[in-house]
Formats: C-alpha cells, sequence, structure tokens
C-alpha cells in the first residue's frame, strides 16, 4: 500500500527517497528534475554516482552543473560505511536553518559483491537513524530496476519511506519505522574456509604485536602493496583490541584470502552491545575511546560486524 | 640506560665496563646504592668512586623528591667540571628508592623528569632495576629509557625519552599493553611544559588510542604548534582519518630537517642522554 506525497520541500524533515529508474534516460530524467528544483530554491546539492553518471549529469546539467558538487561513489562508497560521513560532512557544511540541501546518492550498483550489498542495505537503513531527527534535507537513492535483483528492489522499499517512480512520489508501505537490526549486525556471516590461518590473542596466547606480525605477512603474500598491508594490519590490531578490551579474555583471528579479497576475522565471546553507527561518526577530540571500528572503516574496504549471544565477529576486507 | 637486572654477577660486571669506560671518557664516577649494600662495593675494583645512598645522603631518609635529586645532579656535574672531569658517569641501583617505595607511576615520573635533566647536564646515567623490587615499576621504567640492557626483564613494548629542551623521542610498539604507561609517560612529559617536538623515527606501530593520546600532547596544557617528526606513512594517514588534521591544524608533521617547521626557534644540539 502506497499513498501520494509531497514534493521535497513541502515539509521540513530529512526525506529519504528511493528512486527507480530502468535506463540512463530514466535516470536523467528524475535526478535532474531534482536537482534543478534544488538550483531554483538555492539549495546546496551533492550527486553521489558512478563516473559515468556525474559526466552524463554534467552534461544534461550544463552551466548548473557548477551549482551542483559531484564526488565519484566508487571513491566515497568503496566502503559503504564512509557514505554516512561524507554526508554528515556536507549537511554540516551546508545545512542552515530555514535553508535545506540536496544529495543524490547511488550506494547500490549491480557490480556490488553480495558481501558489500548487505552492508550497502544495512547503509540505507542507518541513514534513517543518522538523519531522521536532524534538520530537513532530501536525500534521493536511485535504483536500477533492470540491473538490481528483485529482492533488492524490494529491499529498497523496506529503508526509504518515500519512493519516486516516473517523476511520481508516494509513501512506501513497506517502509520499516524501526528495524530491529539497522546494521544488519544479524546477518550470518560464511565461516572462514578450513584452511584459514587461525590465531588466538590474549595472555597468555599471542600478543597482539604478534598478531600484527601474521597479518601483515599474510597481506604482504597474497599480493597487497606495502602500504594498503599497513592499513590492513593496523585495522586487525585495532579490532582484535576491542574484542580484548570489551569481549573478554581471547580473540580469535582467522585470516585467508578469496579470489581478490584479503579477509580477516576477528571473533569474541562478547555480544556487542553499542549505537548502530558505532564506526560511521567521525571521532571527537574528547571522546575517550571508539576510534578502532572508524578507523577499520577508513583503513579497509569492506567491515562487517556481527553480533549475537554467541559472541560478535568483525571481518575485515580488502581488495587486491 | 635502563638496565633490568636478571643476574647480579652479569650486573657487577656490567656495572664495571660501564664505569670503566667512563673513567677512559675523563668523567667522574659514581655509583649510587642501598646504604647497606654500600660495603659490598666498597673497593670499587680499583676504580675512583664516589658511593652514595641518595635516600639517606641527599632525601634526609625522605621520600623521593625529583627536584632535589635534579640539583644534585647540576651540582655534582658543576663541581665534577671544575675538577676538571668531563662529567658525571652514574650507576645506580635503584633499590635505593626502596626506603620508601615509589608506585610504578612515580618511578616513571621521575625517570621522564630525570631523563631531561640528565640530557640537559650531558650526564651518563644507568638506571638498574630489580624485578623483584619493583614489579610492574620496571616496565614502565624501562619504558622511558632510551636504551635497555640485563636480561630481567624483556625489552619493552614502547619507549619515549627526552632529546632536548621541548623534545621527546618515541620508539617501540604502542598497543593495548602499553596504553596506559605511554598516556603516563605523555602526561609526565607535558606536565614540565608543552611538549613541541615528538620524534617518531623508530615507532614502529600505534593504536588509534595512543594517536588520540598523542594529540591531547598537543592541547596540554593548551593548543600548541607540535610537530610530529619521521613518522611513517601509516601514522600520517591514521592521523588523517581520524580527522585530527583538521581539528589540530597547529600540529604538523616533518622529517627531522624540518624540526622548526611547528614554529619554535630552538637551538639544535642534543643532551648526552643514556
Amino acid at each position: 500500500m502506497s499513498r501520494t506525497v509531497s514534493s521535497p520541500a513541502a515539509k521540513q524533515v530529512f526525506r529519504h527517497e528511493a528512486m527507480f529508474y530502468e535506463d540512463l534516460a530514466q535516470f536523467l530524467a528524475g535526478t535532474v528534475r531534482f536537482l534543478r528544483e534544488g538550483i531554483e530554491a538555492g539549495e546546496p546539492a551533492l550527486v553521489v554516482v558512478d563516473a559515468a553518471k556525474i559526466e552524463a549529469l554534467r552534461a544534461e546539467l550544463g552551466n548548473d552543473a557548477a551549482r551542483v558538487q559531484f564526488a565519484d561513489m566508487a571513491n566515497v562508497g568503496r566502503n559503504p560505511a564512509r557514505i554516512i560521513p561524507a554526508w554528515k560532512r556536507f549537511t554540516d557544511e551546508n545545512l542552515r536553518p530555514g535553508s535545506p540541501v540536496r544529495g543524490i546518492g547511488e550506494p547500490i550498483w549491480a557490480g556490488r559483491s553480495s558481501a558489500e550489498l548487505i552492508e550497502c542495505q544495512g547503509h540505507e537503513t542507518l541513514l534513517n537513524v543518522a538523519f531522521d531527527d536532524g534538520p530537513a534535507w532530501t536525500l534521493l537513492c536511485p535504483y536500477d530496476t533492470v540491473a538490481l535483483p528483485a529482492d533488492v528492489i524490494a529491499e529498497a522499499q523496506r529503508s526509504h519511506p518515500v519512493l519516486v517512480r516516473h517523476g511520481s512520489r508516494s509513501s512506501s508501505g513497506a517502509y520499516l519505522h524501526e528495524h530491529p537490526a539497522p546494521a544488519r549486525w544479524d546477518q550470518p556471516l560464511p565461516p572462514p574456509p578450513p584452511g584459514a590461518s587461525r590465531y588466538t590473542a590474549g595472555p597468555g596466547w599471542e600478543t597482539l604485536a604478534a598478531i600484527r606480525q601474521a597479518a601483515r605477512t599474510h597481506a604482504v603474500r597474497a599480493g597487497l602493496p606495502a602500504d594498503s598491508a599497513d592499513s590492513f594490519t593496523v585495522a586487525v590490531s585495532e579490532i582484535a583490541s576491542n574484542a580484548l578490551t570489551h569481549g573478554g579474555q581471547t580473540a580469535t583471528v582467522h585470516l585467508w584470502v578469496d579470489g581478490h579479497t584479503v579477509l580477516c576475522d576477528v571473533t569474541d565471546e562478547g555480544q556487542l552491545d553499542a549505537p548502530p553507527l558505532l564506526g560511521r561518526q567521525e571521532p571527537t577530540l574528547q571522546q575517550a575511546g571508539g576510534r578502532g571500528l572508524w578507523l577499520a572503516n577508513q583503513l579497509c574496504d569492506l567491515v562487517q560486524v556481527r553480533t549475537g549471544p554467541g559472541g560478535t565477529t568483525v571481518r575485515l576486507h580488502a581488495y587486491l | 640506560m635502563c638496565y633490568v637486572i636478571g643476574s647480579e654477577d652479569e650486573f657487577e660486571a656490567a656495572a664495571q665496563r660501564c664505569l670503566a669506560e667512563g673513567l677512559a671518557a675523563g668523567q667522574k664516577l659514581f655509583r649510587f646504592l642501598p646504604a647497606a649494600a654500600t660495603d659490598r662495593h666498597a673497593a670499587g675494583n680499583g676504580l675512583p668512586i664516589t658511593f652514595a645512598d641518595p635516600a639517606r645522603d641527599f632525601l634526609n631518609d625522605g621520600p623521593l623528591v625529583p627536584e632535589v635529586m635534579l640539583s644534585m645532579f647540576a651540582e655534582q656535574t658543576s663541581i665534577a667540571r671544575r675538577e676538571g672531569y668531563t662529567g658525571i658517569r652514574l650507576v645506580a641501583d635503584m633499590d635505593w628508592m626502596l626506603a620508601h617505595p615509589p608506585t610504578p607511576e612515580q618511578v616513571a615520573a621521575f625517570e621522564l623528569v630525570l631523563d631531561k635533566a640528565v640530557a640537559e647536564l650531558g650526564v651518563t646515567v644507568v638506571c638498574a632495576y630489580r624485578p623483584g623490587s619493583f614489579g610492574l615499576g620496571v616496565t614502565e621504567a624501562a619504558a622511558v629509557h632510551p636504551q635497555h640492557a640485563g636480561s630481567g626483564h624483556p625489552p619493552p613494548l614502547f619507549r619515549m625519552w627526552y632529546v632536548d629542551d621541548d623534545a621527546w623521542q618515541i620508539s617501540g610498539q604502542v598497543d593495548l599493553a602499553a596504553i596506559v604507561a605511554f598516556e603516563r609517560a605523555l602526561q609526565t612529559a607535558a606536565a614540565a611544559g608543552p611538549v613541541r617536538t615528538v620524534g617518531c623515527a623508530g615507532l614502529a606501530f600505534i593504536s588509534a588510542a595512543g594517536i588520540a593520546a598523542l594529540s591531547r600532547l598537543a592541547d596540554t596544557p593548551a593548543p600548541h604548534p607540535m610537530l610530529i617528526q619521521d613518522a611513517s606513512g601509516i601514522v600520517r594517514r591514521c592521523w588523517q582519518v581520524l580527522g585530527l588534521h583538521e581539528l589540530q591544524p597547529y600540529v604538523k608533521f616533518g622529517d627531522s630537517t624540518s624540526r622548526h617547521a611547528a614554529g619554535d626557534a630552538r637551538p639544535a644540539g642534543h643532551g648526552d642522554a643514556a
């Protein structure tokens, strides 16, 4: 069930809209209309889509393209956990009382891996958590209904309160106002393969220094460049530290390679009790802790957090 | 240097070698040790050594007062130079502190202050600790010395020591196991005045919590220019992704040749911290 809703400017709240399109022409029709409305209203706008669509939008907008900021989603959203901080930064810099902003973000495309896809869907839900209680602005999320599977489109209807089809807005009857697991921390992960290297960190076991050495050796042997191997190693160390600090006496670390991805699981016996935006809020100078997951998100290509009564696992991905 | 005593014979041999080297370098030789142990070493194996129990001879059997000890070092250095020595060399059996047993925090704080003083005076000091006497204090004491020797304790994860004026050096690995001692060492350094240069040439790893502690150093006691020198690429990257380059624009990164980039006008030169 759905009902028609008004245009973005009518209601002063955060509006999170999914726009369904079937081809580039529909994509441009919907996004250019959305952007021109904002340009006419004097609203700052940021578009985060792939490079080809940025090029097409610039051409379509002509001189008005100079009034829109663009960023390549392949960079900003390589790890989907970095997208909310980017929107937060944009809104912090541009939102003024009574003067909304608007954005277009397409974090989900057909080439995403299944691991990325689930994290992107969590990202879409977390946008509501991050901005629902804040000032008014509108974020339009295009979905390619031809290239993406039906279950992805169905999930978009659950994470977006407003749907846009052929220029017509309607409320989503499937929208989950209170998602039970907005960050998808409850979704199962496939276990590490039998051949994965296994270490235990903690008192009487391996030191964190030894875990770092193992992680870096593993990353370099897998083919990661030295600076990426350093980043991966720091992320492993941070997550293992978190596990030892919050999860119990020991942390189990698995390292393996899957295709073009270097992976590390850090598992402990504690259940994570934290706000769902953990790792997606830029640290302040004053805060005592909470930098580890943020750092991992910034240094790795994908980070997956899973927790439950049986313990917590954080899986780090670094792409070769 | 921090010497962690594993075997008394090994320590005694090392002490004699160290003092003999000092004699050859024209330094006046000192040994600090508890009064009860003085007789055991009184002969000095033929070396001209001045023995003292600081607790009895400088502190009037009272608790450790770092300022008194620092004044003593300055005075003895001055006397030695007037006598024609190039400086002083001291081997200190830190059991002398046990008359009023210090906490690990007090040991580390004293050592950091001492480190700064001996560097400024050009004094060579070996501080020898027994793990059985100081427990966790040995770990913290070892961490605040630029060098480590002795078989009584594994090397500390990190080290932090005074270079000169308002510059300190960090090496090793700062992770969960070292963060408490590291934060304490930074606080002690900052208590002596704003730290304007932190050398990181030997810093192999520092955690996010360690970087946060380092960033707080630039705001102690108030925001001031600070140069982080010779940091690795990953430390710089972590600093950036933690947003610290924007939160603290007065902290700069540079290499050893850009020491004055943080805006200080300190003359170059290093003390002979050992």
